[in-house]
């Protein structure tokens, strides 16, 4: 049987892989654009050899391969990710920076999809065709069909402008001393900063809800069928019969196959996350690393969108592989499959 | 030799049993005046081909139908005196605690995510008297043991996907025992099995069966097996009983036109070999024929039969058949 | 429950009247039909019925700038004055056009390389494309669309490019284990041992059992690509203004919450709307053909 670390090292290698190929098809195709990203970043006013000297420095004027194994060995070696012509420093700067921001916002709509996904799928699959169920099935349906951002509106007009519950946007701002992981609610509660914790999820609240309320749904969708389909199996009937409890039955055995297809479908519900937090943090003002990956995209600054790929991708693949490990924690068959 | 009286109440009674399906296309009358009956322990088979409901009647005695589609449609099931059907929470646990089923299919049975440790624990925990975990073990070895399952430790451990399919039936056995039942139901056990392991089973539960004096329903398409291990039969046909009585009067002198060309059709070491088998195939359940269900492919078919579903008639020593061809030689009560 | 009580042996059009029959009782699914009907005709038919439809390009006219919701300006106007209601059935065209480009980009991609790998199972041929395809699939797809995006120019089409490249490796995938699982059909093994050529037993054969599956993801696929393209043109880099796109008429109207709120909220409610159509056609479609794997 394969043993554990030897999956995981194996993924992580060809993750690793694919990341530097993409980043280099990347880089590649910007590097083609026509227009020159250092002069446009200076300005018209500069001189051509202050223009001449940044490239030279930023490596621009060495051949695509070149640039590319320089920048790769710093992103290595240095954790140096390149300048940005954007926001004119060092963009590992600005990845500390925001980055943090952003995945607690994605953490905390992670474990609301989860939690209350998973809640009310179960919910609506025992008490299938109740009036319970079909409100959740209801309401599940207009979930999966509504853009985030719309109910980013909607939480905006009722709970900010209408009843001034939350704030309308922005983030609360942490006194330096007490950065530690750059999360700002997450460092205010480890400080013990209770009153900036509370202001942290007030703002954190809005953003995350909007986010997750889509996925939330379909999730709930998904673990619904996945419940009623196992609740109809042999294997379940059988526990029945050979008389394991029914709350036993319900709890242990449907639930537990029933997060098999449950899990796979958070992979994707991950990917819809993260790529969703664009929009989300632009209504909301959220100072986060997506909103920091548009600005650089839109200004086609090559080393800050090629960092901002690779980012997005080891994020993506580290959730894929934990999400890997829970399902193969789940499913013996998955396991074992190496040796049949 | 099994003892009843007849003073004695069955331990299953079940009467005009009726269970239809809902389909998107129609609702299947999969069950009509079904008549069962086990008593204490007796071993009791149940015979037909496939799709004529015997697994229905089953799972309609161990109460594990799928409710919608299914659904009773009328009819009573008495166990243990008890009228199982009338939805209390007490006749529910009698079911539960003293009725245990083997299914068909011994891969789809064991939930592939729980080690059969697990699995089993699961049902003793559910013991009218609790026992610790040390007990728990021991009996799931006990278990194991009377089945004679190899390296009993390393199967306990296991996932149902590291057993073989021999295996994975002797664990369903097992744990059927783990509960000390009354009655064991078992529905064509041998059947996604190798005709190596087929006898092996089939013996193994003979012999709890006779052992433990349980009372059993062996639903086969093994005759000689059931000919060999049960005291009473029962032959269905298209979900109505066709034929009922004592095992060796059944498969010496049966009445139904179906029994005699079932048992035509069974190889036999002795006489002309393979048979051509029945011609035609089961009637539709959507829209079933008004007389005897058999009668489309019956070579005795009278007029009547097209038009009028038979009633049972005994021929003697409670041996029933529901025929026309029989209905005028009763002896006693039908 | 007996095997010979469902189906029987019956030709193409009795097939197609029994699916029909199937999909219209269901009524969520009926409607979802005519919900995208009725949006394909608006859309064809935007400059017909849309009662303003100069209003859909550069159009100034204060005077009637931020007008709420009347009889004259069903959804009312925005802040030059135009009217949100025809520019919103301009914008539904632009959507619908999006997304049909998307998935005729996409889809013809996407499947051609899973009918490969899948016939050309466990050859360098099947691993090569395969990973080719997880190259597509590291990073979440918008953020691909958008880098695609800002890699050319933004606008119509290179948004359609960019998402088009997010989106085949799904096709592929599917297209894939679809391939892979009808393979072991007792017919295609038949054509396989009678001499078939691949190229016949991939059309012939496999192809048209796929397409029941691959038809319904796309029209369940039909909302999402909506949804993403709005959400590009919310950030600015879809449609370019003044051509409408419902994502930019939200985006834009977001800053006049709460008192203009009719400005993003009505085309947001017809994003809803839209989407909604397709979702509850591509459920019927999964329905009437049983498919697990969507």
């Amino acid at each position: 049987m394969q043993s554990m670390p030897v999956f995981i090292a194996k993924r992580l290698l060809y993750g690793v892989l694919i990341l530097l190929v993409l980043s280099f098809a990347i880089f590649s195709f910007i590097r083609l654009i026509p227009g020159d990203p250092v002069r446009m970043s200076l300005g018209p006013t500069v001189s051509a050899e202050v223009v001449e000297r940044l490239r030279s420095e930023l490596y621009f004027d060495r051949p695509v391969p070149v640039q590319y194994a320089h920048w790769l060995k710093g992103v290595l070696l240095h954790g140096d990710f390149g300048q940005s012509l954007y926001t004119k420093r060092a963009v590992s700067a600005d990845i500390k920076e925001f980055l943090p921001r952003t995945i607690e916002l994605a953490l905390l709509s992670a474990v609301l999809i989860l939690v209350f996904g998973i809640l009310l799928g179960t919910i609506s699959a025992l008490f299938r065709n109740s009036w319970l169920d079909n409100t959740v099935r209801l309401l599940s349906y207009l979930g999966v069909v509504t853009p985030p951002y719309a109910f980013a509106i909607l939480f905006l007009l009722l709970f900010a402008y209408y009843w001034r519950i939350f704030p309308l946007g922005g983030m609360t701002a942490l006194p330096p001393e007490l950065h530690t992981t750059g999360m700002v609610a997450f460092d205010a509660l480890i400080h013990g900063r209770f009153d900036l914790f509370w202001d942290a999820l007030a703002h954190l609240f809005l953003p995350a809800v909007s986010l997750s309320l889509g996925s939330i749904a379909y999730q709930a969708r998904i673990h619904r069928s996945a419940m009623i389909d196992n609740i109809g199996k042999d294997y379940i009937a059988f526990a029945y019969v050979v008389g394991v409890k029914r709350r036993t039955v319900i709890a242990k055995h449907l639930m537990k196959p029933s997060f098999i297809p449950s899990l796979t479908i958070f992979g994707l519900q991950v990917a819809a996350l993260l790529g969703n937090a664009f929009l989300i943090e632009v209504m909301f003002r959220y100072p986060g690393f997506s909103r920091y990956s548009l600005s650089v995209i839109m200004a086609k600054d090559p080393y800050g969108i090629v960092s901002v790929t690779l980012i997005f991708g080891v994020v993506f693949a580290i959730s894929n592989i934990l999400i890997d490990l829970g399902i193969a924690g789940l499913d013996p068959r998955v396991r074992l499959r190496t040796t049949e | 030799m099994t003892h009843h009286s007849i003073d004695q109440q069955p331990l299953l009674d079940v009467r005009d049993l009726a269970v239809s399906y809902k389909l998107y296309e129609g609702v299947l009358h999969v069950l009509q005046h079904m008549d069962f009956r086990v008593e204490s322990g007796e071993r009791v088979g149940l015979v037909g081909e496939a799709g004529c409901g015997k697994t229905t009647l089953l799972k309609a005695v161990a109460q594990i139908l799928p409710v919608p589609p299914a659904k009773i449609e009328a009819g009573e099931i008495h166990f243990k005196g008890r009228d199982v059907l009338d939805n209390h929470k007490m006749s529910h646990r009698l079911v539960r605690r003293d009725i245990s089923m083997i299914l068909q299919d011994p891969t789809a049975s064991l939930n592939p995510t729980l080690t059969i440790r697990t699995f089993m624990s699961d049902i003793l925990k559910n013991a009218p008297h609790p026992v610790s975990k040390s007990e728990r073990k021991i009996q799931m070895m006990a278990a194991l043991e009377k089945v004679s399952m190899p390296s009993p430790e390393r199967v306990l451990g296991s996932y149902p996907v590291q057993l073989s399919g021999g295996m994975r039936q002797r664990v369903c056995i097992a744990m059927c025992l783990l509960k000390d039942v009354d009655l064991l139901l078992a529905d064509e056990p041998t059947t996604s099995l190798d005709v190596t392991i087929e006898k092996q089973i089939l013996q193994l539960l003979n012999v709890l069966v006779v052992n433990n004096r349980k009372s059993m329903v062996l639903v086969s398409h093994a005759l000689g097996a059931v000919r060999t291990m049960t005291d009473r039969t029962y032959v269905m046909y298209a979900g109505h009983l066709a034929e009922s009585g004592a095992t060796d009067t059944v498969f010496d002198s049966p009445a139904h036109p179906y029994t005699i060309g079932l048992f035509e059709a069974t190889p036999k070491l002795s006489g002309e070999g393979v048979s051509d088998g029945i011609a035609g195939e089961i009637p539709s359940y959507l829209a079933p024929p008004p007389g005897c269900r058999f009668a489309p492919r019956c070579p005795q078919a009278m007029a009547i039969c097209h038009e009028k579903q038979p009633v049972g008639t005994n021929l003697g020593n409670n041996h029933v058949v529901f025929c026309w061809l029989h209905a005028g030689t009763q002896e006693g009560d039908s | 429950m007996p095997d010979n009580q469902n189906k029987t042996v019956r030709p193409r059009w009795d097939k197609f009247k029994r699916q029909w029959h199937k999909f219209s009782s269901n009524r969520l699914s009926l409607l979802g039909l005519i919900v995208v009907i009725t949006l394909i005709v608006l859309a064809v038919f935007a400059g017909k019925i849309a009662p303003y439809p100069e209003h859909a390009g550069l159009y100034l006219d204060f005077q009637s700038a931020n007008q709420a919701p009347s009889l004259r300006h069903i959804a009312g106007t925005d802040e030059y004055g135009r009217d949100i209601f025809s520019r919103m059935l301009f914008g539904l065209r632009v959507s619908l056009e999006i997304g049909l480009l998307v998935l005729a980009i996409g889809v013809p991609i996407g499947v051609f390389l899973g009918l490969v790998a899948g016939y050309m199972r466990n050859t360098w041929v099947d691993t090569s494309i395969m990973r080719f395809t997880d190259l597509f699939m590291a990073v979440p797809p918008l953020v691909l669309a958008l880098v695609v995006v800002a890699m050319a120019s933004p606008g119509f089409f290179f948004a359609a490019i960019g998402i088009a490249i997010a989106w085949w490796p799904w096709y592929t995938r599917l297209t894939y284990s679809l391939v892979t699982s009808l393979s072991n059909e007792m017919y295609v093994k038949y054509a396989e041992l009678s001499g078939a050529k691949p190229r016949h037993i991939i059309l012939k054969e496999i192809l048209p059992n796929a397409v029941s599956p691959i038809f319904t993801k796309m029209s369940l696929d039909m909302g999402m690509i909506i949804i993403i393209a709005s959400s590009m043109s919310f950030v600015g880099l879809g449609v370019q203004p003044p051509a409408p796109s419902l994502g930019s008429m939200v985006s834009n109207g977001i800053k006049f919450l709460p008192e203009f709120w009719w400005i993003p909220v009505f085309p947001a409610l017809f994003v809803v709307l839209i989407v909604l159509g397709f979702n509850l056609v591509g459920d019927g479609l999964r329905d009437v053909f049983a498919i697990e794997e969507l």
